[in-house]
C-alpha cells in the first residue's frame, strides 16, 4: 500500500481559519468581512475540487480547484472594489492584504506541489504580516491595539499550524489518526500567544508608549541582542 | 561472537533481552516472569523500562527560526513609522522567538504492548495488529508520534502503522491495523516514536520496545534445498555417486575380505560359485553454511515501500533452515555487510532455534541499511573462508546487486566449496536506471551459471518453493 504524504487536514483547516482569522481581526467595515467571506468560500471550493481530483475524477476536479484558487483570489479584488466607496479606502484595502495569503496558504496544504508546500505557506504568511504591519504603520494611531495584536497572533498561529500539517503529513503520511497532536500543538501555540498578548497589554498599560524614539531603538537593539543570543 | 551467540542459546525464551547486557540472576527471573504472562503483556517498572526505551538524537528543528525576521522587520517598520501600536505588536512575535526555548523538552517515558490476534496465521491471511503505547511519565507528552516496526515482508493491508496523539501522564493510546501474512518468521523492530515539545522545537527519536517481542510466523513451503554433491562422510539425504550402505543399487564387486555377509550375492555365489558384493549408491549428510549477503547493495528494492533485498534475503534463510531443519544435514550460518556474522554449522532443533535467533536479532541482519561505509568485505570474505569446513558447500542469498557478490562466490566455488546462489530479483522495470540494474543482475546470473553455479532465481511474486523446484527441475 502507497503512503500518502500529504499534510494533515485538521491543522490545515486550522490554518486556513487562522488566516481569515488574522485579516478579519484587522478588518474594521462590513465590506472588508464580506471579502474574507469570499475568500473563505474559494478555498473552500478548492478543497472540494482537490477532493474530486483524489477521488480518481481528475476533468472534472481541476477545473473545480481552479474556480476556487480563482475566487480566492478574487475575494482580495471584490474587496478593495468595495472599499473604493469610503474616504479612507487606502487604509482599508491595506487591511485586505493579508487576503492575498489565504489562498497561497491553502494551496500550501492542499498541497498543489509538495516541494513548495512549506514555502507557498511561508508566502501566505508573508503576506498576512505584510497586511498587520501595513495597517499597524498607516493605521498605528488608531484607539485600540487589540486587533492589530489579535491579527499578527493569528498570522503566526495560521503559518505554524501549516507547517505542522505539513511535517506531520511528511513523518506519518495521511492514513495515520493524528489530531489529537494536531489540536495541542495549535492549542499549544494558540494559549502562548495569549498570553504574551497580555504581557504586551500590560507593557502597553504601563504606558512605555510614552517613551522617546532613542529609548525604542535603544529597546530594539536589545531585543536584537537577545534574538542573537537565543539562536547562536 | 561466540558470546552473543551462547547468550541467546540460553535465554531462547526471552527472545528480545539485550545480549549484550550481563543479565543476573534477578533480571533473568523477572524476564521468565514477563515471559511467561498472556501474550504481548507487558508490565512496566522503573527498573526494567529502561533498556526497552532507547533515546536517539534530540534534536531542535529549527521551525520557530523565521520568527525572528518577522520580529525585526516589523519593529523596524514601527520605528520608522514612528508607530507604537506596531513595536507593541512585535511583543507577541518576539515571545514566540523564544517560544521553543521555555518548553522544555520531552523525554520517551513510554511503554508500548502489542497484540497479533493470530501469531501463526497461514500465507496472505488478514492479522490485525494492535499497538497500545502508554505514558509512563510524570509529564504531558504533547505531540508524540509512532511508526510501528512492521516486519518489512508484511504488507500493511489496512489501517495504518502510524499514529501521533497527544498523551496525558498514565493514559494510553491505541492504533491497529492489518497486515497480510507471508511465509516465515518475522520480528516486529520496535516502535519508533518522535516525541515534540508543545511548539515543535525540539525533537527527540526515540525506540520503544515490547518484552517479549512480537513474532509472527507463518510456516513455510520449501520442499526441498537444491544441494551441490559435496558430503561429509555421515549419513544423510544426499545420493552420492560412492559405493557403500544405501538403498539404490550401485554396482557388484569382486569380495574383499571383511566385506559384511549380508552383502554378497548369494545367488551368483550359487550360479558361478565366485563371492561377490553388492553396493548400494551411499547417502550422505552434507554440511551447508547459508550465507546472507547484507552489504549496502543488498538493501536495495524494486520501488519505494516494497521489502528490500535483504529482507527476502532473510526470508528465503528462514525458510532454508526449515527445510534443512528436517533432514540430518549440519546447518551453519554466515552474513557479511556491517560485520562478520558466523555460526558454526551444527543439528538439532537447539542449534535451528539458536540460528533463528541470529537471523532475527544479529545486527548485521538488522533490516533498517546501514549509515556509513561497511569495512573492507574482503576481511570479512577472508574470515568466511578461514572459518569454512573443508567439505561445506554454501548457499549464497543475495539479490546480486553488485559484482563483489558475484566474485566471491566464484571464488568459494574455486577454493573447492560448492556454492548454490539464491537470488531474490529486486529490480524492476520501472526507470531506465532499474532496468540497467536488472540487466547486470541478468548478466551476473549468466556468468556463475556459466561457472557451472546453480542460481535460483527467485522472483518475488512466488514463494520460494515453488522456484526452487522449477529450478531443480531445470537443472536436472
Amino acid at each position: 500500500m502507497r503512503v500518502d504524504y500529504r499534510p494533515r487536514r485538521v491543522s490545515s483547516a486550522i490554518a486556513v481559519l487562522a488566516a481569515a482569522g488574522s485579516v478579519a481581526a484587522l478588518a474594521t467595515v462590513s465590506e472588508q468581512y464580506l471579502a474574507v467571506g469570499i475568500s473563505l468560500a474559494g478555498v473552500l471550493v478548492l478543497a472540494f475540487g482537490a477532493a474530486v481530483y483524489r477521488r480518481g475524477l481528475r476533468v472534472l476536479g481541476v477545473p473545480i480547484a481552479l474556480v476556487g484558487v480563482a475566487v480566492g483570489f478574487a475575494g482580495f479584488g471584490v474587496g478593495v472594489s468595495l472599499v473604493g466607496v469610503y474616504d479612507r479606502s487606502f487604509t482599508y484595502t491595506g487591511e485586505l492584504i493579508g487576503l492575498l495569503g489565504l489562498p497561497f496558504i491553502a494551496l500550501g496544504v492542499l498541497p498543489v506541489h509538495r516541494r513548495l508546500s512549506r514555502r507557498l505557506v511561508s508566502l501566505g504568511f508573508a503576506f498576512l504580516v505584510l497586511g498587520v504591519v501595513f495597517t499597524g504603520a498607516v493605521n498605528g494611531t488608531g484607539p485600540d491595539p487589540i486587533p492589530l495584536l489579535l491579527g499578527i497572533v493569528a498570522a503566526i498561529v495560521a503559518w505554524d499550524a501549516g507547517e505542522q500539517a505539513i511535517n506531520l503529513g511528511d513523518q506519518l503520511g495521511s492514513d495515520a489518526r493524528t489530531w489529537p497532536a494536531e489540536l495541542s500543538h495549535s492549542g499549544g501555540t494558540a494559549v502562548f500567544g495569549g498570553l504574551s498578548v497580555g504581557t504586551g497589554l500590560v507593557m502597553f498599560n504601563a504606558d512605555i508608549t510614552g517613551l522617546p524614539l532613542e529609548s525604542l531603538l535603544l529597546l530594539l537593539g536589545a531585543a536584537l541582542v537577545l534574538m542573537v543570543a537565543l539562536y547562536k | 561472537m561466540s558470546n552473543a551467540t551462547a547468550d541467546t542459546t540460553t535465554k531462547a525464551r526471552a527472545t528480545n533481552t539485550d545480549a549484550a547486557t550481563d543479565a543476573d540472576a534477578a533480571t533473568d527471573a523477572e524476564v521468565e516472569t514477563a515471559t511467561s504472562s498472556s501474550y504481548g503483556q507487558r508490565v512496566s517498572t522503573d527498573a526494567d523500562g529502561d533498556d526497552l526505551v532507547v533515546e536517539g538524537e534530540r534534536r531542535r528543528t529549527g521551525r520557530w527560526r523565521g520568527i525572528v525576521a518577522v520580529a525585526l522587520f516589523a519593529s523596524a517598520v514601527g520605528v520608522l513609522a514612528n508607530t507604537p501600536f506596531l513595536l507593541l505588536a512585535t511583543v507577541p512575535v518576539a515571545a514566540y522567538a523564544a517560544y521553543p526555548r521555555l518548553t522544555g523538552s520531552p523525554s520517551a517515558t513510554l511503554a508500548v504492548e502489542r497484540v497479533i490476534d493470530d501469531d501463526t496465521p497461514d500465507r496472505g491471511d488478514d492479522v490485525e495488529v494492535t499497538v497500545r503505547i502508554t505514558n509512563t511519565g510524570r509529564w504531558p507528552l504533547t505531540d508524540v508520534r509512532f511508526v510501528d516496526g512492521v516486519p518489512p515482508m508484511l504488507a500493511v493491508r489496512e489501517g495504518s502503522p502510524r499514529h501521533a496523539t497527544f498523551l496525558w501522564p498514565g493514559t494510553t493510546t491505541e492504533f491497529s491495523y492489518t497486515v497480510g501474512a507471508e511465509y516465515g518468521r518475522h520480528q516486529f523492530d520496535p516502535v519508533t516514536a518522535l516525541l515534540r515539545d508543545v511548539s515543535g522545537g525540539t525533537e527527540l527519536e526515540a525506540e520503544v520496545d515490547c518484552d517479549p517481542a512480537t513474532v509472527l510466523t507463518c510456516t513455510d513451503a520449501v520442499p526441498e534445498v537444491p544441494l551441490r554433491k559435496q558430503t561429509r562422510h555421515s549419513t544423510g539425504r544426499l545420493v552420492t555417486d560412492d559405493g557403500g550402505a544405501g538403498i539404490e543399487f550401485h554396482r557388484t564387486r569382486e569380495y574383499q575380505k571383511g566385506d559384511p555377509m549380508s552383502r554378497i550375492d548369494w545367488k551368483r555365489y550359487a550360479k558361478t560359485g565366485q563371492l561377490t558384493t553388492v553396493e548400494f549408491r551411499e547417502e550422505r549428510a552434507a554440511t551447508i553454511v547459508l550465507l546472507v549477503d547484507a552489504r549496502p547493495s543488498a538493501y536495495r528494492a524494486s520501488a519505494e515501500g516494497e521489502p528490500h533485498g535483504l529482507a527476502y534475503n532473510l526470508a528465503g534463510a528462514e525458510q532454508l533452515l526449515t527445510a534443512l531443519g528436517e533432514t540430518r544435514d549440519y546447518v551453519g550460518l554466515a552474513a557479511i555487510g556491517r560485520e562478520f556474522c558466523w555460526l558454526a554449522a551444527g543439528v538439532g532443533l537447539e542449534h535451528e532455534l539458536t540460528a533463528r535467533e541470529l537471523l532475527a536479532t544479529h545486527p548485521v541482519l538488522s533490516t533498517v541499511p546501514p549509515d556509513e561505509d561497511p569495512t573492507d568485505p574482503d576481511e570479512q570474505a577472508a574470515e568466511l573462508r578461514k572459518r569454512l569446513s573443508g567439505d561445506a558447500q554454501v548457499v549464497l542469498l543475495s539479490p546480486l546487486g553488485d559484482e563483489y557478490i558475484t566474485s566471491l562466490a566464484l571464488s568459494l566455488e574455486a577454493s573447492g566449496h560448492p556454492v548454490t546462489v539464491v537470488s531474490p530479483d529486486v529490480t524492476s522495470d520501472a526507470t531506465v536506471g532499474s532496468r540497467l540494474a536488472g540487466v547486470d543482475r541478468e548478466n551476473r546470473i549468466s556468468s556463475l551459471r556459466q561457472a557451472e553455479i546453480p542460481v535460483v532465481d527467485w522472483t518475488v511474486d512466488e514463494p520460494l518453493g515453488t522456484t526452487i523446484v522449477n529450478s531443480t527441475e531445470v537443472m536436472d
